[in-house]
């Protein structure tokens, strides 16, 4: 890590003010997410397992996406 | 009057029920958190990255974090809004759940106003909970920096918010679906900064309302160069809602 001028863990002391709130906030939504896909079987786009592989591989766009699109009614 | 404050609840509680607010009141509290993160590290990536050839980046201040929110809120956070509020109208109309509470007696202008509230509430709180989140990170960690017509400047951010909801509002009437609503709102955007190019309606163009946040900051652009924008902005939506009730009341559902 020494050749990019800075280590992880440095960067986690220096600025965890900000990025633990962003993790929070990250992983609200995806519980959110989960929560919902594994309360409804119905959906009006894709199915369960699509939707479970996108909320948990990637971060804050993808539980949006399931909000927006993959929402099923009731 | 009990009309709108019905359906106002109502509308609120599908936000609610539909995760929108959640959604919103989130992205919004990433944005309020990543301006100030932004701004604070640039200059370390920077250096880090460019190992090779040093680049002299000024120390960062509480104006590269203004910066960052006004850019952030004018760009990304307007397009979340209208995404998010795209099919405010075209989702009733399809799924024909509006219809029945018409066809009972609900009032049509109430339908519309009670919207109306209801996307310009979000839009405020959203905007609060990310100015607020901003302000406290800024002057946490710049807290010597002062910036000027702060509180105007935002004001003026809320305004062209509220007057881009008008906007969606009227497209959401006019044309059927929620793709018709967005392209035209877009449009309207792309048109203001055609519009923009053009030095002598400067003054009067919503959009100075948003692009020139900054420049009120720093004080070089003056706080009374922008009462035409912010007269135009709310007339305009003023018009916008009232043309959306009339559109309303005629149209064939």
């Amino acid at each position: 890590m020494d050749s990019i001028g800075f280590d992880l863990l440095k960067l986690l002391a220096d600025y965890w003010i900000f990025l633990l709130p962003l993790a929070l906030i990250q992983l609200g939504l995806m519980i959110a997410a989960l929560i919902h896909i594994f309360k409804h079987a119905n959906y009006k786009v894709g199915k369960r397992w699509m939707w479970v592989v996108i909320v948990c591989l990637v971060s804050t766009i993808g539980p949006i996406i399931y909000f927006i699109i993959g929402r099923g009614e009731n | 009057m009990s009309h709108y404050l019905a359906f106002l609840k109502k509308e609120v509680m599908e936000g609610f029920r539909t995760y929108k607010v959640l959604i919103m009141v989130l992205v919004f509290a990433a944005f309020g958190i990543l301006s100030p993160l932004t701004a604070k590290m640039t200059p370390v990536l920077l250096d880090a990255l460019a190992e090779e050839f040093t680049i002299s980046l000024p120390e960062p201040a509480a104006i590269d974090s203004w910066t960052q929110f006004f850019k952030n809120i004018a760009q990304m956070g307007i397009i979340v809004v209208v995404i998010v509020f795209g099919g405010i109208l075209a989702t009733e109309l399809s799924r024909g759940t509006l219809i029945n509470m018409l066809t009972k007696g609900l009032s049509r202008v109430a339908v519309i106003l009670s919207k109306y509230t209801y996307m310009v509430l979000i839009w405020t709180v959203c905007l609060l909970i990310c100015f607020i989140i901003t302000f406290a990170y800024t002057s946490y960690l710049w807290p010597n920096d002062e910036v000027r017509n702060l509180v105007f400047s935002v004001f003026c951010l809320w305004l062209f918010g509220v007057f881009i909801l008008s906007i969606l509002l009227f497209s959401a009437t006019l044309v059927r679906g929620m793709s018709g609503c967005l392209l035209m709102t877009g449009g309207s955007i792309v048109v203001m900064l055609i519009i923009s190019i053009w030095p002598a309606v400067e003054k009067y163009n919503p959009l100075s309302l948003a692009s020139f946040n900054v420049q009120l900051l720093m004080d070089t652009y003056k706080v009374t160069d922008l009462f035409w924008s912010i007269g135009v902005a709310a007339v305009l939506s003023v018009i916008f809602v009232t043309t959306s009730i009339i559109l309303f009341r005629k149209k064939q559902l």
